[in-house]
């Protein structure tokens, strides 16, 4: 195979389509399994007090416990003398000073971002009847105009979060150039493929080239970047014992 | 005059296979309608190449039913929505699987990807 063949455009082209998807996927998947397999055996068998869910630890804290002390001061029986379960008002504060209480605005905006980040991709129509004509399977799929308005929100999304980044002072200072590479890559599917499915620019297969391309780059940097988080999320929820903490969680990392 | 007349028959019959220079198809619900260059095709491949009656995976498809105007031999008069294999299904599996066999080959060959066929109308 001469040099002139590998570097021309239609092997380039062949190649991001064809191999590149499942290097990218065994990749993914490889590095996943290994770094599951690192951080559990990292992972420390630690019992600690068990903290129940929802706001049953804040009403007899230390920590918060001037939030709600005017209450507790009004029933002199209720000193220690028997404990009392959470009522509607133990509830809102527990809601107030959790992230969700304290950033709403951020937390629908990730919440929303993170949904579409993975369901967009599964249901777009053009993907599933790549699927179906190389396995004969395929996810039922959205309306094209319906995933194209989604991925219009994932790209707004992405632009609060830069915006963020560039101009919000306790996150400018933990921001490194990094952070705003990964950004990129996660949006750049996803702005590409809207590039594309509105045919802005007359070289159409080279912006789909790009969008495979970005798909596989963010795909294999899943497990040795801070796209991590995908798996680490919830492994170290139902692992790890804290305060926001799935199930058994009664481990120490 | 019974010559011409010959003549005539032919020219008929002939333009009869040779009159869908460039066909379009509905693109379905999501997309734009895709343009088929017929011609194009009819100088390197046989009839039934693509047209097909298959039984027994075999094709049994009568060259002498491929004239114009048969409404048996349109794509979507089997390829409807309760056979196996539905009009989009038909087409994609057909133009791109070609396709996609032509281009392992490294020979020149026509699009593949959605947008190459489904043109957005500006």
């Amino acid at each position: 195979m001469a040099l002139s063949h590998i570097f021309s455009w239609t092997f380039i082209y062949d190649f991001i389509r064809g191999p590149m998807v499942w290097i990218s996927f065994i990749i993914f998947f490889c590095g996943v399994v290994f770094q599951v397999l690192r951080f559990m055996y990292l992972l420390k068998e630690q019992p600690v007090q068990k903290l129940e869910p929802g706001p049953g630890n804040i009403i007899h804290s230390q920590t918060v416990s001037h939030v709600k002390v005017d209450r507790v001061k009004t029933g002199w029986f209720k000193k220690g003398w028997f404990k009392k379960g959470p009522d509607k008002k133990d509830w809102m504060l527990w809601v107030k000073l959790s992230i969700a209480g304290v950033n709403p605005f951020m937390t629908i905006v990730t919440t929303i971002f993170h949904v579409l980040l993975i369901g967009v991709p599964v249901f777009v129509l053009g993907h599933n009847i790549l699927l179906d004509n190389a396995f004969g399977v395929s996810m039922v799929s959205l309306p094209e105009n319906v995933s194209d308005f989604l991925t219009g929100i994932v790209i707004f999304c992405t632009l609060i979060f830069l915006f963020r980044r560039l101009f919000l002072d306790r996150v400018k200072i933990i921001t490194s150039y990094a952070d705003y590479f990964f950004l990129s890559l996660a949006a750049a599917p996803f702005v590409t493929g809207y590039l594309a499915y509105h045919q802005v620019f007359s070289n159409y297969k080279l912006l789909i080239s790009l969008h495979m391309l970005s798909g596989e780059l963010m795909l294999m940097a899943v497990p040795f970047t801070k796209f991590m988080h995908m798996i680490y999320m919830i492994i170290v929820r139902f692992n790890v014992a804290g305060e926001y903490s799935f199930g058994n969680a009664t481990k120490n990392w | 005059m019974k010559k011409i007349f010959v003549a005539l028959a032919c020219v008929v019959f002939v333009s009869g296979a040779y009159a869908y220079d460039e066909l379009e198809f509905s693109g379905g619900k999501n997309r734009g309608p895709v343009l088929f260059d017929h011609e194009l095709h009819m100088y390197d491949f046989d009839c039934l190449d693509c047209h097909h009656v298959m039984e027994n995976g075999e094709n049994i498809l009568d060259d002498a039913d491929l004239f114009e105007g048969n409404p048996d031999i349109l794509c979507a008069s089997c390829h409807d929505s309760q056979s196996e294999i539905d009009k989009t299904q038909a087409f994609h599996y057909q133009c791109m699987g070609c396709h996609n066999n032509y281009s392992l080959t490294s020979e020149p060959t026509g699009p593949t990807l959605c947008g190459e066929c489904h043109i957005l109308d500006k």
